[in-house]
């Protein structure tokens, strides 16, 4: 069983190695003040594992955290956001993640990303961008997650209360 | 020899491609751009949604018919006519029909189809609105010049005419009665 989780472990590692571009701006801005960087594993929901079946559990652990960074504009650093911005396109943009959806409209824009297959994603991004108030990237992460389980899962975490505990324990963070 | 030729004419046509108008001015402050690309109408397909609004699984149907969706507009003059390039050599690479063709006042609204053997289906639809004076087309607070719409999927265009008038876009009714004939 301990050599499987190591297995694991190491899997993960090999899978994550691909990612390390997002994953090590994402690193290196959490450094940065000019950044808001917020990390919120699923765990947060509070779910008892007991209460769910085998397939919300499974679908569950698919989802592993949610990792939001955000760059405010202010006065201060507005010189800088444009440099930031171009770094953060080419990382979207590159090759590690396709695009779902795209929207701009003169100072707006969002992109909805994914990364891994349409059926098992490892990872769903999202990025929007507004000129004058900054940036914010989110990134849904997790191993093969059961997409299609999405409304199965949503549907018992509102039978569990888990959104109330969620937005208990963020409110208890901040 | 006549390999060479068609490595050279394969990489010209790749190199063409890649220079897609929509993704050149993505980020372009005069444009307006949406689109929603295959993997995501995979994904949409996937979740199944169901409602019980008639109208709405009508809608879902017609997205699952969909394989990518997009569409741009611009107010630049510029960006109009590299559009318009654009779309009369991408009419030729991909050997698309006029379908049809509606001149109101100053509006020019050109549809180009890659037709299959069913009348109603199309496999790429490509709607090209140029407006010159700029004061026909209303997309909430702005007049663009040009609207380029693309689809591709298995589409039915008697359900697209509903989509274009949902989108306020000039051409929708045009697009309908075209399939009552």
């Amino acid at each position: 069983m301990k050599k499987l989780l190591i297995f694991a472990v190491v899997l993960a590692f090999v899978g994550c190695s691909k990612t390390q571009s997002i994953q090590e701006y994402y690193v290196a801005k959490s450094e940065d003040p000019n950044f808001l960087v917020i990390d919120i594993p699923t765990s947060i929901l509070g779910i008892n594992n007991e209460v769910l079946n085998e397939e919300e559990q499974a679908a569950l652990d698919s989802f592993q955290k949610l990792n939001v960074l955000m760059f405010r504009k202010t006065a201060a650093n507005a010189d800088q956001f444009p440099e930031e911005l171009k770094a953060i396109r080419q990382i979207i943009d590159g090759e590690q993640f396709d695009p779902l959806m795209t929207l701009s409209d003169r100072q707006f824009s969002g992109k909805l990303l994914l990364e891994g297959s349409v059926e098992r994603p490892d990872e769903i991004v999202f990025f929007g961008s507004a000129s004058d108030e900054g940036f914010l990237l989110t990134r849904l992460i997790g191993s093969k997650m059961q997409v299609e389980k999405a409304v199965v899962l949503a549907k018992a975490l509102e039978r569990e209360g888990a959104l109330d505990n969620a937005v208990e324990a963020i409110g208890q963070i901040l | 020899m006549k390999k060479n030729i068609l490595i050279i004419a394969l990489i010209t046509a790749a190199f063409s491609w890649g220079q897609d108008v929509f993704e050149k001015y993505e980020y372009d402050d005069s444009v307006s751009y949406f689109s929603i690309s295959p993997k995501m109408f995979q994904m949409l397909a996937k979740l199944s949604i169901e409602t019980s609004d008639p109208e709405a699984d009508k809608f879902i149907k017609l997205v699952e018919e969909i394989e990518s969706f997009k569409v741009i507009t611009t107010e630049s003059e510029d960006i109009a006519k590299d559009i318009q390039i654009w779309v009369d050599k991408h009419i030729k690479i991909q050997n698309l029909e006029e379908l049809m063709r509606v001149r109101d006042k100053g509006t020019h609204v050109n549809f180009y189809v890659k037709s299959t053997k069913n009348d109603d289906r199309v496999k790429k639809l490509l709607m090209f609105v140029t407006d010159i004076n700029g004061d026909q087309i209303n997309l909430g607070d702005r007049n663009p010049e040009t609207v380029l719409l693309y689809l591709s999927g298995d589409i039915d265009l008697t359900q697209i005419s509903k989509l274009v008038n949902e989108m306020n876009l000039p051409g929708g009714q045009q697009l309908g009665k075209l399939n009552e004939k």
